[in-house]
């Protein structure tokens, strides 16, 4: 029995550093019984992109994973949020310590109570789900072209294309807060979650993660195929996937 | 050196290394591009590998787009997406993967930055003044030019959206890259001149 009442959980992840970068700043982790999953994308020069990655799986995941048993559904939303700002001050304050100056990540985490999903992020990593052959983004990016596209001055395509793509309007550890955006929803049986990088999304388009995603595989397989689709495809940068799917 | 990685329906299919002068994109055997897709003309598209490269549409069917536009003939720059048919081809400038990284964008303190205005020297709002209140102001039309001031730590800076759009800072055009801006420069975009201001006061 898991933390996810009525269903078996299932979770599969694979992080790759892409085929262009020696470094992989990308970190993952989850905990199938707890039912949680987190991936962080950092930056930073040197090593400190890895740092801060690291170190907001890690401290996300043990808050999360030794967090009491909750009733309602707000009561994982509070706590998941208290997990990532404890994270944020984490590697805010060792962002003072030589090497690490500026250091930050992107984050985002799953987390399953009962039937309750919550979803949290910051920055550009996403959240997607597939259900009944459907795939739909749960969370929306924190970026400079996705303000453009809420606004109408751009199109999707016209931001997969733009100049200034590559701008994050939110981090970890770049200011001693930071604002998480919070979602929920209710799980239903064969539930698909994709948490991912933006070397996956950068290179790999919907329709296409969609039908990696929809094969009859076992879920590493699928996560597997979706590394190697976006290393296909240029593999510009690190590359991860986290899948959880309920049973 | 460019190539165009290529997918179908969403799943890259092959890379293309762009190390010819000429390449050519279509259904028919002889194209260095062969495409096998009933909605792609026999030959249907030719780059030019130039600076910069150019594609042009060679009178097919169904057309090309580059961007989500249908284009005749048009310039190709890192990160343009050409459509034929249900195949994607991702124009990639290997010198220019470093977009690639994610960078912060952090906003700076207004108290401390100050405020500023841009006036409205010319185009259909000649004489207004846009306050920049928020940490980014997007200025521009849907489908033509796009810029970004953002208020950042160390002052403002004007971001570029779009590649080959003709948006220009004191009469040069903007690069790719972000440009700080100081009190009293001007900038054109979509079609009218606007004045960065300081307010001291």
């Amino acid at each position: 029995m898991n933390r996810a009442g009525p269903y078996t959980i299932e979770i599969a992840g694979v992080t790759d550093a892409g085929r262009q970068r020696q470094r992989n700043e990308d970190a993952i982790g989850w905990d199938e019984h707890a039912a949680v999953a987190v991936l962080a994308d950092g930056m930073g020069g040197h090593n400190a992109g890895e740092v801060a990655a690291e170190l907001a799986v890690r401290s996300i995941l043990e808050a999360l994973v030794g967090r009491r048993p909750l009733i309602d559904p707000q009561g994982c939303g509070r706590a998941v949020r208290t997990a990532i700002e404890q994270a944020n001050g984490l590697i805010h304050e060792r962002s003072g310590t030589p090497g690490h100056a500026g250091m930050g990540t992107t984050v985002a985490v799953l987390c399953l109570e009962g039937e309750g999903v919550t979803l949290a992020h910051v920055g550009d990593s996403r959240i997607y789900r597939l259900r009944d052959g459907v795939l739909t983004p749960l969370t929306s990016d924190h970026s400079v072209v996705q303000e453009l596209i809420d606004g109408g001055l751009l199109s999707q395509e016209e931001a997969g294309a733009s100049v200034s793509r590559n701008y994050i309007t939110r981090a970890l550890g770049i200011e001693p807060t930071v604002e998480v955006e919070l979602g929920s929803s209710v799980a239903a049986p064969g539930d698909l979650f994709l948490l991912c990088s933006d070397g996956l999304t950068d290179h790999v388009e919907a329709a296409g993660l969609r039908d990696l995603l929809s094969v009859d595989e076992a879920l590493s397989a699928r996560a597997a195929a979706l590394v190697e689709a976006a290393n296909r495809a240029g593999g510009s940068d690190n590359i991860s996937v986290i899948l959880v799917r309920l049973r | 050196m460019a190539k165009l990685v290529i997918t179908l329906d969403g799943i890259p299919v092959r890379d293309f290394q762009l190390n010819v002068q000429r390449v050519s994109i279509g259904r028919k055997p002889g194209n260095a591009i062969r495409l096998d897709d009933a909605t792609v003309s026999g030959e249907h598209a030719a780059i030019l590998m130039g600076a910069p490269a150019t594609i042009t549409d060679l009178g097919s069917t169904n057309g090309t787009s580059v961007n989500g536009e249908r284009i005749g003939k048009c310039e190709l720059h890192h990160g343009d997406v050409v459509a034929i048919g249900r195949h994607r081809m991702k124009f990639v400038d290997e010198a220019r993967q470093d977009l690639a990284r994610t960078v912060m964008l952090k906003a700076g303190d207004p108290d401390e930055i100050g405020p500023a205005v841009l006036h409205v020297l010319s185009g259909p709002k000649a004489g207004q003044r846009l306050t920049l209140e928020r940490e980014r102001s997007a200025i521009g039309k849907p489908g033509a030019e796009v810029v970004v001031i953002a208020r950042e730590a160390r002052g403002y800076t004007l971001l570029p959206v779009r590649r080959g759009v003709d948006v220009r800072l004191n009469g040069i055009a903007l690069g790719e890259k972000p440009a700080p801006l100081h009190d009293g420069d001007v900038l054109e975009v979509a079609g009218a001149m606007l004045q960065f201001r300081k307010e001291a006061c």
